[in-house]
Parts: C-alpha cells; structure tokens; sequence
C-alpha cells in the first residue's frame, strides 16, 4: 500500500500522538518480560499508519491500546516466556480503557507547552531549520537562503530535529518536566 | 541478523524523513520503500516521525494564537506587530501566557510562531479569532494572511473560501483583497470565494461591503448590502445578486460541514464536492443535467452520490477514488 504520510501524520499527530503519554505509562505497567515499550510504541503505529482507514478509527486510544495488546500477546507467542503475571496484567491493560477522559488526553494548550518545551531542548540552529521548512513552509533551498547555510547543511539540521522530537516526545510521560530530572544536557540558546 | 534498537531505528527514520523532504530520486525513494518494508517498526517509527512534524505545523499555525486566546494582547500589540521583533513580547505579555513562555525555556523562535497565516486542508474547515475580537471561518482548502496595522486591518485570501464576522471598529477599516478584488468593511459578516477558473464571489450576510477592482477599468466599484452577492468575472463588470435568506444560509452550510444544493445538476454537484475531498465522481455526459436537492455531509461523496443513484435511478460505480454516475442500464431511453 502506498502510504501518504503527511495526510497520515496529520491525523496521527491528532489521535495518536496526545495519547502516547497514558500508551506509554500502561506499557510500562503491564511490564511484559524482554518488551521494549519503544518498540511495542512503533509497531502500533506501524499498524495503524497501514490501517486502509484511519477515520474509521472512533476512539483512537481504546483503538491503540487494543492494539498494543495484540502486539504483546503476539511477542509472548513468539518467544513462548509467558510471565506469571501477564495475563492478569494484560487485562488490566485492557479493561478501563474508556476513552480518554480529559485530563488523560494532552490538551491543545498542553500541547502548545509539550512542543514548546521540545523546541527549547534543541540547538537554536536545528530549531530554526525546523519551523522556517515546517510551520512557515517554505522551501529548502529558501530556507538554507535564509539561514545562510547550505541545502546540505539544512537536511542534517532536519534529521537532527526530528531524531531529536522522536527521542524526547513522550519518554519519561508527561509530568517529567514537573520533576525536574536534570536532563538538560543541551544548552539552553535562550 | 542484529535486531536493531529502536533508538538506531529512530535515528534512521529522521534521515530519512530529511532526506524525503528535500525530494528523493525514483531509485531512493524505492530504497526508502524497501527500508519501510523491512522491519514494521521502521514503518511505525517513521508514521511517528511525520506525525511528531506534522504536531509542529498544526501547533505552530494555532499556536501563538490560542496562547493569545488566554491571554488578551495589550493596546500596543498593533504597533508591535509593525515592529515584527517586539511582537512576541505583545502577545506573551499576559500572565497566563507568561507562564507558559516561562516554560518554554528561551523564546528565540517566538517570532517564527506568531506569522499570521492560517489554511486548511482538503475537508477541512477552521475558526479564528483575530486579534481584534473578529472572526474567520476558513473552509476546505483555503489560506488567509493577515496583516493587522494601527490604522487599518488587512486580510488577503490566498485561496479558497473564508467567511469574516468582522468587529466593529470605524476607525480601523476592515480590508480583504482576493485576486484583483477589494473588498472594505465596517461591522459586518461576508464571504468572499476564491477558486481556480471560477469568478470571485463576495457575499454579505448582514451589514454593508464595498467591493472595487482598481485594475480592472470595466468593473465600477459597488456597493453590497445584506443577502447580496457579487460576482467579479474576469475582465467584467461586476455583476449583483439579491439572495434570500434561506440562500444565504444554504451558501454557508459548509461552516456545519454540510454542502447544501438546490436544483443544481449533477456535474455542478460533482465540481462542489471535489473541493473538499481526493475522491472524485464522475458525471456522465448523458445524466449531468439532472439535478439534486438535499443537504449532504461534504466529506462524504460516497454517500451523496448513492442518494443521487437512488433518487434519480442511476448507476453508481464506486471505486477508492473515484465515484461514476451513470444512467443504469435497462432504464430505457
């Protein structure tokens, strides 16, 4: 099937990605033996970036915590280490899974916060790169124009940026900025 | 083979949305699809790379505009918005915004975040409020800049369709310019459309609009008053319609996501619905004249077209993206 991700990122960016925190901090509760929350994280949206309609999907975080479920019930098949617990754990997964009340969802405003946090975590240049291609929209080549640099130079920056939201999105769940974990390696370019 | 860790796999996802956003060549792109095919994580890691993106872009449109939402701009934010640099501190003045900018750690690309431009996607319709208390509805596929100064507030249609409940305020005109077309307010509430080989079109719902094209020597500046609309041709002189009510609301039934017709045939039906959607329907040249009555939902030519088939017995064929109309077979001449 031939995916067209920016429509596809849209929505995921809409349905998928405000409910990652509370995906995550169910992950890590049922705790299954030799699974990554990461990679059970990429196989659901692997399955439902390919599913044929996304808007079919009604409630995007019951839809994607069944779907975390299948994936760790295929991992246990797979490598036959059931843990004692896990059939309890994995219902516990399952059952309340309502769909998310308010407070459980990132709010747009959150959002604006949880973006605006990540942007200041990355080197002043990379954060540049990023918003004049993404949220202004303008061209590579006007954008390395702009900032100076070369086509090249601007690509790195991209994939800089984007390696590091997907590292920083979501790890650690969403009170982890209250916690002040001295995790600010980056230079602060404010 | 070594299973990589998701980071590694992170990390390749970002390269390649880098280098997929510059433009791939054919043989790239196909290595990019076999990399995809490969491991289902390397899929989902880079649907998760788009949608963190694709977060950037919806945020960074409404961003700066929902923070000023809480947080009501000074008096001075006009002027500052003339001196581009200094606008960020009119907006995140608030306290509530203060906060959050507080957050946010260092505000260097604030700038970036407060550009004025708003637009949809295909079936997609939005609501802004300006800063000066007015109202835009953009629908399906649609761009807005705007361009706020003291003494006037100057909006310019890129494309598309927008509907303005503008604030009152004598002293600071109201201005939108699509196309070669003006088009100056008081208080009022209007739309203006503006799409690909068709004329523009000004609708007033309540109060008063002028509407002038300085280039275009035939067309005289007019006048519009409620449930009128303007038609701008090109090169032509711009013709009045006086529209009911009920017209007038029908015209607007995209706000509530619906496409209203009366009496329109077929082909017109199939032109509406392809500005809100990829899937296309297909009139064919023996029914196009029919014509359809009814209010329908605009993301769904699929079922608009079935009612047509129903109504007026035709045969629809419905495909992924593409929907025929036809006469059914057997219904005789």
């Amino acid at each position: 099937m031939e995916i067209d991700f920016q429509d596809r990122g849209r929505w995921l960016a809409r349905n998928l990605l405000p409910h990652e925190p509370v995906l995550r901090a169910r992950l890590r509760r049922m705790n299954v033996y030799g699974l990554e929350v990461d990679d059970v994280i990429q196989e659901v949206y692997a399955r439902i970036v390919s599913q044929p309609v996304l808007d079919a999907i009604q409630y995007p975080l019951q839809y994607a915590i069944r779907t975390a479920t299948a994936i760790a019930i295929d991992h246990m098949r797979h490598t036959r280490v059931v843990p004692i617990n896990a059939v309890g754990s994995l219902e516990q997964l399952e059952i309340s899974a309502p769909e998310a009340s308010p407070e459980q969802q990132l709010e747009f405003r959150e959002e604006i916060a949880a973006v605006n946090r990540l942007l200041a975590q990355l080197p002043q240049r990379t954060r540049e790169v990023l918003l004049l291609r993404r949220v202004e929209g303008i061209s590579q080549r006007e954008t390395a124009a702009r900032l100076g640099i070369s086509v090249k130079t601007v690509e790195k920056h991209m994939a800089q940026g984007v390696a590091a939201l997907m590292a920083l999105f979501g790890r650690g769940g969403k009170s982890a900025h209250r916690t002040s974990t001295p995790h600010n390696d980056i230079e602060d370019h404010g | 083979m070594v299973r990589r860790t998701f980071s590694q796999i992170e990390r390749i996802a970002a390269e390649w949305v880098a280098r997929r956003d510059g433009g791939l060549s054919k043989e790239t792109e196909s290595a990019f699809r076999e990399w995809l095919a490969a491991d289902p994580r390397h899929l989902g890691a880079y649907a998760r790379a788009e949608a963190l993106l694709a977060q950037l872009e919806r945020v960074g449109a409404a961003g700066a505009d929902a923070l000023r939402a809480g947080a009501p701009p000074p008096a001075s934010s006009s002027l500052a918005a003339r001196l581009g640099m200094t606008r960020r501190r009119a907006i995140w003045g608030g306290s509530s915004a203060a906060g959050l900018a507080a957050a946010a750690g260092g505000l260097v690309w604030l700038p970036l975040l407060t550009r004025e431009s708003y637009s949809t996607a295909l079936g997609e319709t939005r609501e802004v409020v300006l800063s000066d208390g007015s109202l835009l509805t953009l629908n399906t596929g649609s761009k807005v800049l705007i361009h706020y100064s003291k003494e006037e507030r100057r909006i310019v249609l890129m494309a598309g369709e927008a509907l303005f409940d503008v604030a009152k305020n004598r002293q600071r005109p109201f201005l939108v310019t699509a196309g070669d077309t003006q088009i100056r307010a008081l208080g009022t509430s209007f739309t203006v459309k503006l799409l690909p080989q068709e004329p523009i079109r000004v609708l007033v719902r309540e109060g008063h609009v002028e509407v002038k094209r300085p280039q275009v020597p035939e067309a005289a500046p007019v006048e519009l008053s409620a449930n009128t609309i303007a038609v701008a041709p090109a090169q032509a002189p711009i013709s009045i319609e006086k529209l009911t009510s009920a017209q007038v609301k029908r015209d607007l039934a995209w706000r509530e996501g619906r496409i209203a017709f009366d009496n329109e045939t077929l082909a017109q039906a199939a032109r509406a619905f392809s500005r809100y959607s990829d899937i296309r329907i297909l009139v064919s040249a023996d029914v196009e004249n029919q014509t359809v009555t009814g209010l329908y939902v605009t993301n769904d030519p699929v079922g608009f077209a079935k009612a047509a088939a129903l109504s007026l017995g035709l045969r629809a064929e419905i495909e992924r993206h593409e929907i025929r109309l036809s006469k059914a077979e057997g219904a005789g001449q």
